[in-house]
């Protein structure tokens, strides 16, 4: 009797502890459900490949399974459809046409300048971060150009400890790692890094070198050191390093040795919150749409202003939205998009002083998805981020290269060409405000813009939009003795576009007579019909039938 | 796409508010109306542009009789309805092909154009082409040996 009460408490004492353990290890995933996602998608990105063209396509990733669309695809992976990467934030002037920095599956792309003056990139990497990845991967560039692979420089399964442990991640069984961020701090490298849906740890390099390897800087090694996802860290010019994350709703001072926070975080206060709907995703939208965004934290300084900011969805695209503050602590204010569908990056300054934000592409607007791109930008007077005029990895090719192509020849790089001829010399009018000349209509040179260099000609065209203007797809035409010319004026990140027209006598610069006249505004979003973009231009001059041109006209349109 | 009449001496709106025509409601962009000599034809592009070698550019066409359309597709089917023929897309060698102007001299119409070229890696090149017409009396790229006539 005493024998068998012994085996029954016996048994119970197991089925109590394996349930038990059940519930801690894992959260209760088998190891074949376990092996059946590592083996479905692997978990390194690698070296990276050449960029292909102009880098459109990539991935798109998820707990469905992994989207591809490019030139390197693998088995396993189905197409990624043309309009999950329309471009569309290019083709309506949000951005500059950029070209991503390799063919890399990377997400949450982030760019660390290091103590030795090098660039460090990293990211959410592993072909499906809603499976698992193999830890943290890291590239080395002099130059932003040319990358070369440093390799896995910590591994959740060798130097993991907390973070060893598969999570329930949308009901599946996953050991993703989001997010991780590699600073220079305290004059060595740290790693902040995510374990969805779990929490935050924070590694520092134990030979003060980006490659590691790296341990817990934490006085926290087998839990979370805060949970949520996303982390960064900023150091101030006191060398104060402090630490945000998730949407950047908190911030803290950290130790002097890492190794926790100093002091309790702080509630960051936004003052004048973006109450448009339009400019938040749906779970900002139903707090009241008060929050700066919902994940991807972003802090820096930069021209002594604090940039504190969260990605978000503003008018579909995955952007950083940013405020700004004189103390670090907020109140913040001034919340605006920074650079359209570069949402989940970070902003840094280079050796030349130019300040750069990284992008990875993570919206159907966006010219490619999940790989690592860089856009420069610049600040505005009020201290808003902009995109950069010039972006010196563009796609864009050499303007001035002679080409021969389909029995042309010369400067023949061109986009929305309109033409005309006075006297012996044919012309050609492009986007830019860009001039084309030739005597034979074979070989073209280029001949300069017509407003020169100047940003801002004419002062109406800052009237409706306040960014750098754009000025594109001009339409000529001559009656009257005088050349008509007109012209889109729009802007990166701006609807309120119109047609401006310039007038000119003669289109010989060379000719004393030589000057565009401003004609202003002929229409704009004001008036050309409501949710209309007023761009691209067309005039004709209809006429009376039994008159040839120029004689009696009965009417002249404008269309766009 | 909208139509607004112009004053022919200053070159602005005859009235303002203008009277807006809509020509499209979705459909195309970087319009150009030409007049042969029955009809009005109207070109736009379509696609997506300036992605390189990933562009899916074109031209498309219509015609009518009034400059303010209605603007007819092959099929009879209107372009208020985004309804619209095909005048010229992309290929291999050069996958996006539009936003095109037309230029005539003596008797000849050219078509000009950029195209993204895919032996210079997708780069926006300018094109400039003669226009004809076909049978049917719609313009065609193709050499049909009778060009196309514009009257204005």
């Amino acid at each position: 009797m005493k024998y068998l009460q012994l085996i029954a408490v016996a048994s119970l004492l197991f089925i109590f502890s394996s349930s038990l353990f059940s519930q801690t290890v894992n959260n209760g995933f088998t190891q074949s459900q376990i092996d059946s996602v590592r083996n479905s998608v692997t978990g390194l990105s690698g070296p990276g490949k050449p960029v292909v063209g102009n880098g459109v396509g990539g991935w798109r990733s998820g707990s469905a399974g992994v989207m591809y669309s490019g030139s390197y695809p693998e088995t396993g992976w189905t197409t990624m459809p043309p309009d999950k990467t329309s471009g569309s934030v290019i083709k309506n002037g949000l951005l500059p046409p950029i070209k991503p920095l390799m063919e890399l599956h990377l997400r949450d792309a982030v760019i660390c300048v290091g103590g030795d003056g090098n660039y460090y990139l990293t990211g959410s990497s592993g072909n499906n971060i809603w499976a698992w990845a193999e830890g943290v991967e890291i590239w080395k560039s002099s130059d932003l150009k040319t990358w070369s692979y440093l390799g896995l420089v910590w591994s959740i399964e060798k130097d993991g400890i907390w973070e060893k442990e598969w999570q329930n991640l949308h009901g599946k069984p996953a050991r993703a790692l989001w997010a991780p961020e590699l600073h220079y701090v305290k004059g060595n490298y740290f790693i902040v890094l995510s374990m969805p849906p779990t929490g935050i740890s924070i590694l520092k390099s134990t030979t003060g070198k980006p490659e590691g390897p790296y341990i817990h800087a934490t006085t926290i090694t087998d839990k979370p050191f805060v949970r949520g996802i996303d982390p960064t860290l900023f150091q101030d010019d006191d060398g104060s390093v402090y630490f945000t994350w998730s949407g950047a709703n908190k911030i803290a001072k950290m130790k002097n040795d890492m190794s926790d926070i100093a002091e309790p975080f702080r509630n960051i206060v936004l003052q004048n919150p973006d109450h448009d709907s339009l400019h938040h995703s749906v779970k900002c939208m139903k707090r009241g749409s008060n929050d700066l965004g919902h994940e991807g934290a972003i802090l820096f300084k930069a021209n002594g202003k604090y940039y504190l900011g969260a990605a978000d969805e503003y008018e579909g695209r995955y952007s950083s939205c940013v405020a700004m503050a004189d103390n670090i602590y907020g109140p913040y204010t001034g919340r605006h998009e920074s650079v359209p569908c570069a949402g989940g990056g970070n902003f840094f300054k280079d050796r030349k002083g130019n300040w750069w934000a990284t992008f990875f592409g993570n919206d159907d607007q966006s010219p490619w998805r999940e790989k690592p791109g860089i856009v420069k930008i610049d600040f505005a007077k009020d201290g808003k981020i902009i995109v950069a005029k010039d972006q010196e990895l563009s796609q864009r090719p050499q303007p001035d290269k002679i080409i021969e192509n389909n029995g042309l020849k010369g400067n023949l790089n061109v986009h929305d060409p309109v033409m005309i001829k006075q006297g012996d010399t044919y012309y050609i009018f492009s986007t830019g405000m860009a001039v084309k000349t030739s005597k034979d209509r074979i070989n073209w040179t280029n001949a300069g813009s017509v407003f020169g260099r100047d940003s801002i000609k004419f002062n109406w065209w800052k009237e409706d939009i306040k960014e750098k203007i754009g000025l594109w797809a001009p339409d000529i035409h001559y009656s009257n003795g005088k050349y008509y010319l007109y012209y889109s004026v729009s802007a990166w990140m701006n609807f309120n576009s119109s047609i401006g027209l310039v007038t000119n006598t003669t289109l010989d610069k060379n000719n004393p007579a030589y000057k565009w006249v401003d004609e202003g505004q002929v229409i704009s979003f004001k008036n050309g019909g409501s949710g209309v973009n007023v761009i691209d231009p067309n005039v004709f001059i209809d006429k009376d039938g039994k008159n040839t041109w120029p004689m009696v006209l009965t009417k002249q349109v404008c269309v766009w | 796409m909208r139509l607004v009449e112009l004053d022919y001496k200053t070159g602005k709106l005859k009235k303002d508010p203008p009277d807006i025509t809509t020509l499209t409601t979705s459909l195309g962009e970087g319009v150009f109306i030409i007049k042969g000599p029955k009809y009005y034809y109207i070109f736009a592009s379509r696609g997506r542009c300036c992605a390189g070698d990933s562009s899916t550019y074109q031209i498309v066409m219509g015609r009518a009789e009034n400059v303010k359309g209605p603007y007819l597709n092959k099929e009879g089917q209107r372009w208020v309805d985004n309804k619209y023929s095909l005048f010229l897309a992309g290929d291999t060698t050069e996958p996006g092909r539009g936003h095109n102007g037309f230029f005539t001299e003596h008797d000849t119409t050219f078509i000009v154009y950029h195209a993204y070229t895919h032996a210079q890696k997708g780069a926006s090149l300018l094109n400039i082409k003669p226009m004809y017409i076909d049978e049917d009396g719609w313009p065609a790229i193709f050499n049909t040996n009778r060009l196309f006539k514009r009257e204005y």
